[in-house]
């Protein structure tokens, strides 16, 4: 018993945001049992879901219209497909596209034919086109032309599509946008807060990018049988669970992050938390060796066969593959029948890269599921705080001091510190990124400088009266309030703010992305820019014909059944 | 005709008010405060709009002997927050007095009830009671004043805000996107080709 109370003081509880919240370590970052689309599998298995193909009018091409609906939390859900030709010159994952090969809506409930006619006059268009308050998401991807291709012809030549070319892309769609809360006239995400079976974050979107997926595989069914009805075979269970959907991200998601800090908190909060949990644990049982063993393995397997072009990643990769096995060689070696085990196993991979560390903390939550999967549900917030007016400029100096002494550092007069700047672009308000040196548009930039923001507040405050209020501050100062209110809220909520210059010259978005994607629960990251990566969903997830009764968790570190686990 | 939903209301009026030139931070209440309008049924894009287009200018508070602080004549879109701010700072009942339009004001305090949870009550040019972000009595507006009191007590948790929405009129909808407009950097060539680090096409 002593040595196990010696280490618990040893602990250190949740690791602190300076250490999670960089831009390299978010780059690093894996998805857990907490990743969105792993909370809502467990949930549809729970509820024990059941989709069902209500519609499906499709030409032999494979142009047409589709309706799946389940009911989850005691609500139906439906999802509308609309699938389309699109020349190759349109084909663009940006978000300057203006045609897909297919578009999606989540409609609430059941829709009625006159509900799929404005629908079908609408969903189309996407964002040029309206919904109402009865569709919760919008979305559309396009075919892997490759793939998709590949895939029905085999399947209309009898044939399961060839398992290595399948894992070079991963999927036979990529989605390019997937929207919510109120987006062009969705219903506002108010209007399901709280509704049964979609507490946390993102569920409906998760839950229409799982429809998706079985939808892609239906397409590519159907226009196989309809070229050789007399020889084609259905994508065999196996092969579709293969299959995932894809995703194309820009910096979108970048301004996200920045003005959600709340609910960044609270998703990093959960994640942390859960790691604490875990860390604290004085024994590791032979079960939940055994269950950590198999899920290293996966990794293993998985990180063997995640290769990519993009250079930089594939150094992380092979770095990744070379830790992993170092820590399989120490966990071999009996280290997790000492106490704590897990946190002697996490001090010890802190010699490892990032994305070994990150893997590893992803990978020690997987035993305790009944431990940590309660704290998904804390991954949303309500309404945005509101600033403290009555809080003495002393005291908002104090907060300024600890919680960004890292943006006080920076010196802003050298240009690698302001070297970009984010922008939203009249071009179909494409989020964008500039070199404020010589391109335009740095007067209209986009507010993610949060740390120059930061340094102008503090020298505005020590230029008042300490103990003036902030609410005397900010009628001289409206211009601040912004800045306030953020500095206020990250001192209650510290996990929602990135501790880097998001202007300056070494700030990659891919980062951003990456971190935002892990959350989703998304792999495979294949960047194919500092701005751009494409990413895997639900490879290897429980498919819509057997979620009732699959092990909604086996998937986790998903890699080919024949991938390298050594 | 549009029927725009809140998340819509609030970024297009937030956006809408930068462009046309205010702080960041006054133009996000203003998108809340258009948008708490327009779940009630209101028109909050015309009263945003109505206030983004008034000019700024400073905004001052006094008091003049007793408990009560004044404030203004100012602009609806500074004097509101900053008058929301002294009354939950604790400084007391607080007398504010615009320059022009003020129904934005009721959206300002609507917005600070559903937030911090408090029962606002507004007497004078609107008068009404406002808890945790529902309204407790329909709001009486006077048309030949421009002043009201303000003063606050905490509230009562509130049930979840309503969700409803408001189609504004095609014009103030146009009219907030031009303004919004204003925010969008111009297109340009190289922009379009290397701004989001991604091609234009995308055939594999």
């Amino acid at each position: 018993m002593d040595d196990l109370i010696q280490n618990s003081a040893q602990t250190e509880g949740l690791r602190p945001p300076a250490l999670v919240m960089r831009l390299a370590r978010m780059g690093a970052s894996f998805p857990t049992r907490l990743s969105f689309l792993r909370v809502l599998m467990r949930r549809l298995n729970e509820e024990q879901v059941r989709v069902t193909r209500r519609l499906w009018e499709m030409t032999p091409d494979g142009y047409g219209r589709a309706v799946y609906t389940l009911t989850l939390g005691g609500h139906s859900y439906a999802l509308v497909a609309f699938s389309h030709h699109l020349p190759p010159e349109d084909r663009t994952d940006r978000v300057i596209a203006e045609r897909w090969d297919t578009t999606y809506a989540l409609f609430d409930g059941l829709p009625t034919p006159d509900d799929l006619d404005r629908l079908a006059e609408n969903v189309p268009l996407q964002e040029a086109g309206r919904m109402s308050q009865r569709e919760l998401v919008l979305s559309r991807a396009n075919r892997s032309v490759r793939l998709f291709e590949h895939v029905v012809s085999a399947l209309a030549r009898g044939n399961q599509p060839e398992p290595k070319i399948l894992d070079q892309t991963g999927y036979l769609m990529r989605t390019t946008a997937v929207y919510g809360n109120g987006k062009f006239g969705l219903a506002d995400r108010a209007v399901i807060a709280g509704r049964p079976g979609l507490q946390g974050a993102f569920q409906v979107e998760m839950l229409t990018i799982w429809l998706i997926r079985h939808f892609t595989h239906d397409l590519a069914d159907h226009i196989a049988h309809a070229r050789a009805p007399g020889t084609a075979v259905s994508l065999s269970a196996d092969t579709r669970r293969r299959l995932g959907i894809g995703n194309a991200t820009g910096l979108g998601m970048a301004p996200f992050l920045v003005t959600h800090p709340e609910l960044i908190h609270s998703w990093v909060h959960a994640r942390e938390t859960a790691l604490a949990r875990v860390r604290a644990l004085p024994r590791a049982s032979a079960q939940d060796r055994a269950v950590f063993a198999d899920v290293l393995n996966r990794a293993i397997a998985h990180a063997a066969s995640w290769s990519v072009p993009d250079p930089v990643q594939m150094d992380h990769i092979r770095e990744l593959r070379t830790d992993l096995a170092g820590i399989r060689a120490l966990t071999d070696s009996g280290s997790l029948h000492a106490p704590y085990p897990w946190e002697g196993l996490l001090i010890a991979a802190s010699a490892c890269g990032l994305e070994a560390q990150e893997c590893l903390n992803a990978l020690v939550m997987e035993p305790y599921g009944a431990l940590v999967d309660d704290l998904a549900d804390e991954m949303q917030c309500g309404l945005p705080m509101r600033l403290d007016p009555s809080m003495r400029l002393s005291d908002l100096a104090g907060i300024i001091r600890h919680e960004y002494a890292w943006a006080l550092k920076i010196d802003f007069g050298q240009p690698d510190e302001t070297y970009q700047f984010w922008y939203v672009s009249e071009d179909k308000s494409e989020p964008r990124l500039g070199v404020r040196s010589r391109e335009p548009g740095a007067e209209l930039e986009t507010r993610l400088d949060i740390a120059r923001q930061v340094q102008e507040l503090s020298h505005a405050v020590h230029r008042a009266q300490p103990a003036d209020s902030v609410a005397a501050f900010l009628m001289r100062h409206p211009d601040q309030r912004h800045i306030v209110e953020r500095v206020q809220t990250i001192a209650a909520h510290p996990y929602g703010e990135i501790r880097d210059n998001l202007i300056g010259r070494a700030c990659l978005p891919i980062d951003l992305l990456r971190f935002k994607l892990a959350f989703f629960g998304a792999t495979r990251f294949d960047p194919k820019s500092d701005r751009w990566t494409r990413i895997t969903l639900c490879q290897g997830a429980p498919l819509a014909g057997e979620i009732a009764q699959a092990d909604p968790d086996e998937w986790a570190f998903w890699a080919p059944p024949d991938a390298g686990a050594a | 005709m549009i029927t725009p939903s809140l998340n819509e209301t609030a970024r297009r009026m937030r956006d809408a008010a930068r462009g046309a030139g205010w702080p960041d931070g006054i133009a996000t209440e203003i998108g809340h405060a258009a948008a708490w309008l327009a779940a009630l049924g209101a028109d909050g894009v015309g009263a945003a709009l109505a206030a983004i287009k008034e000019p700024s200018g400073p905004v001052d508070a006094r008091q003049n002997g007793d408990a009560l602080w004044h404030i203004g004549p100012a602009p609806v879109a500074l004097a509101g927050p900053a008058a929301l701010d002294l009354l939950f700072a604790g400084e007391g009942p607080v007398h504010v007095t615009f320059t022009d339009h003020r129904t934005l004001f009721l959206g300002l305090a609507g917005w600070a009830s559903a937030q911090t949870g408090y029962r606002i009550r507004l007497e004078g040019a609107i008068t009404v009671q406002i808890e945790a972000g529902h309204l407790l009595n329909a709001p009486h507006t006077d048309p030949t004043r421009r002043d009201l009191v303000l003063t606050a007590r905490p509230g009562l948790p509130g049930a979840p805000l309503p969700c409803g929405r408001h189609a504004p009129s095609p014009e103030a909808w146009e009219d907030a996107l031009q303004l919004s407009s204003r925010t969008l950097v111009p297109a340009t060539a190289a922009s379009r080709a290397f701004g989001a680090g991604a091609g234009l096409g995308d055939g594999d």
